[in-house]
């Protein structure tokens, strides 16, 4: 038993120095020849990315790849979305607005499956501006690699600007952050002639109950422009959604909680109605629990989407400002500007 | 004398046999992948640039090979084989075979590092400096609570690893409770449970000196290893220092296991599963049993990574496909070696 089992290992070894002497063989021919050359540089153009990353881009890029779901709704918005290639994941809104997203491909969730990457070699890859570590992998590829960061308002019409001049569309970004800026004016000239102690105190609360959205949040951006005070502004925390617990929001009583329809939400708006403990609050109390609006396009979600969140935030919170009716039409016009579609009430769910 | 030079050559068969099949695992892994590059072309792509030659390729087809694949299999090997006798190396002088190369705090300890590095949006070398540094500083802390307490036994040592290990895990899940859920708390995930996919040359240099020279002191020591398991008492009476073998082949195991998780992260089951395979094989002296375990740790990695590159559509944690093959064939191992003691 014993020597057949050397005698077996023998075969095997023998077998692997036949392999490899066969497959060095094969490549013994063609020896002095050129590589390729790389792309002309008159074809490309430089632009900093929202992780001050500086990326040279081609000038008339043909296909985008996205491993995670926010830079979606920007590339849609720039009537660019015929041109991706991969993408994490896509809904019943995305595919109507843009058909061929139902064909693309995938190059991985959050980590990026490299060699998927390199074998679809799109002109640009466009991922989260945090995640550092992905960005260089795939730039050592020789694909060019956008990080975006559309954390607060601001940064929002940043990456708007940013992805439109990386995909040859500055003008129509243009339009999309003069629309944007012209409703949250209009937004605010709403409320503009409230005094401070007559506006309605708010939160934002997150994935748990206790957790709010602090100050530097989009969230709380969303509250103010709808006219509101962010209660949770005060909270001296360097976190973005510290935990301040029920006890904090009982103390401080707001008029609305509004909620976020996180994935990770343990909770929904039934359950704060229905416990006893948060029966005394001036939002329970007065059915001002509100979930925002996102089973197709989430209105807190970076994207877009947020300029109805602010607009649905002061319909909710004075509705003898701004009407239910003049909000719809609001909802209209944006997704045919943002989209050229419209969707029912229904289909977005709200 | 004869059984024992028998013995011997058998073994240094088993040993050759594995490096050629290393060498054709090597081979094979780099022909495959999701890329599609025929065999001329890969054979080129090699022969040429290890010529220092000019050829006609894509450049994405060398970006593939040299870039993705070829770091990656020297990554799985370097990984495979470090866990693997670093594993072997603790449970000889512990003398405990339940004992895997991360027991003494390192991997937890890394992972803070990584994490912190992470949640502070750091680049990949720092995320490896924070993990190698997080590491070693775990394991120094278990050396010294022995030391505090004035103890020099085994028990004490093991103990002190599971109250640092435990108090690290409590700081990762902290860690993990403050991240970010939509975008750190996925980077750390995959930290935790290790990944091949993002392997670079670089950050293979940066690790190879400090796994080299370990693998180099354990080999040279693996007959003191086998002196000091035989218990202290022995050791002792043979003229052993014991504590002195003890700290050089602890640091060095630590050595290699906080390379390898900085560059992958963690990745279980290899280091205990591994060197029980070895035993299996080469029997339990350490100097034919450390050979083999590096041998075998580096082509079951090897085969792991590989499966989990070309199938599939996305990536999955490496941990999860070791765990999924180690365990199962832990299982089988016990009922072999029970039916053996029966």
């Amino acid at each position: 038993m014993r020597y057949s089992k050397s005698k077996r290992l023998v075969a095997i070894a023998l077998t692997v120095i036949m392999l490899i002497s066969f497959t060095a063989c094969k490549s013994s021919s063609e020896i002095d020849s050129i590589p390729k050359s790389p792309i002309g540089e008159k074809d490309t153009f430089k632009v900093v990315d929202q992780s001050g990353r500086e990326v040279e881009i081609k000038n008339n890029v043909k296909s985008i790849a996205i491993a995670y779901g926010i830079p979606t709704n920007f590339i849609l918005a720039l009537g660019k979305g015929d041109n991706i290639v991969a993408i994490s994941s896509s809904n019943n809104m995305y595919t109507a607005i843009c058909p061929s997203l139902a064909h693309a491909g995938t190059v991985g969730k959050g980590r990026v499956d490299l060699e998927a990457m390199a074998k679809l070699n799109p002109d640009v890859f466009i991922h989260r501006g945090t995640d550092i570590e992905t960005l260089e992998s795939v730039s050592a590829l020789g694909i060019p690699t956008i990080g975006i960061s559309p954390e607060s308002t601001e940064d929002i019409l940043e990456t708007i600007r940013l992805l439109g001049k990386a995909l040859g569309a500055e003008q129509r970004a243009a339009e999309l952050v003069d629309y944007y800026n012209k409703k949250a004016e209009f937004a605010r000239s709403i409320t503009s002639s409230i005094p401070n102690e007559k506006r309605y105190t708010a939160i934002v609360m997150g994935s748990e109950i206790g957790k709010v959205s602090s100050g530097k949040m989009l969230q709380s951006y969303l509250i103010e422009t709808a006219g509101g005070i962010n209660l949770a502004k005060t909270i001296d925390s360097t976190e973005l959604w510290p935990v301040v617990g029920a006890e904090k929001i009982f103390q401080w009583n707001p008029d609305f909680i509004f909620l976020t329809n996180s994935s990770a939400s343990k909770y929904n708006a039934e359950d704060l109605m229905t416990d006893p403990a948060w029966s005394e609050l001036n939002a329970v109390k007065n059915n001002r629990v509100l979930m925002v609006p996102s089973d197709m396009d989430s209105w807190e979600f970076p994207g877009l989407g947020t300029l109805l969140g602010f607009l649905w935030m002061l319909q909710q919170m004075y509705p003898e400002l701004y009407s239910e009716e003049q909000f719809l039409s609001e909802v209209d016009a944006f997704y045919n500007m943002a989209y050229g579609i419209t969707f029912s009430r229904d289909f977005l769910g709200y | 004398m004869e059984v024992v030079k028998k013995r011997k050559a058998k073994q240094n068969v088993i040993n050759i046999a594995f490096v050629l099949l290393l060498l054709f695992l090597v081979m094979l892994s780099l022909y495959i992948g999701k890329y599609p590059l025929t065999i001329k072309e890969i054979s080129q792509i090699l022969l040429f640039k290890s010529l220092g030659k000019k050829g006609v390729w894509e450049p994405m087809a060398e970006n593939v090979v040299l870039g993705l694949r070829l770091p990656r299999i020297l990554a799985a090997i370097l990984v495979g084989s470090s866990l693997s006798l670093s594993g072997a190396t603790y449970q000889g002088i512990f003398k405990n075979p339940l004992i895997s190369p991360d027991f003494l705090g390192v991997s937890a300890g890394a992972c803070i590092g990584a994490a912190i590095a992470i949640i502070m949006s750091l680049s990949s070398t720092y995320i490896q400096l924070f993990a190698f540094f997080g590491g070693l500083l775990a394991v120094m802390l278990t050396l010294t609570i022995p030391k505090l307490i004035r103890s020099d036994s085994n028990i004490v040592l093991v103990l002190s690893g599971i109250v640092v290990s435990g108090a690290m895990s409590s700081i990762m899940g902290f860690i993990k409770y403050t991240a970010d859920p939509q975008k750190e708390l996925a980077t750390i995930t995959y930290w935790q449970m290790g990944s091949f996919s993002y392997v670079s040359m670089g950050s293979i240099y940066s690790v190879l000196l400090p796994i080299v020279l370990s693998c180099l002191v354990l080999f040279v020591l693996s007959w003191w290893i086998d002196i000091v398991s035989l218990g202290e008492k022995e050791a002792k009476s043979l003229g052993v220092n014991v504590s002195y073998v003890r700290n050089i082949t602890v640091i060095c195991a630590t050595l290699l296991t906080a390379s390898s998780i900085c560059i992958v992260g963690t990745i279980g089951w290899v280091g205990l599963v591994i060197p029980h395979f070895a035993r299996m094989l080469a029997g339990p002296e350490n100097p034919r049993l450390m050979p083999t375990s590096y041998l075998m740790g580096a082509i079951f990695m090897l085969i792991v990574d590989t499966i989990n590159r070309t199938l599939g559509s996305a990536e999955m944690p490496i941990s999860i496909l070791t765990g999924l093959i180690g365990a199962p064939f832990y299982g089988w191992l016990l009922y072999k070696q029970r039916m053996r003691l029966q």
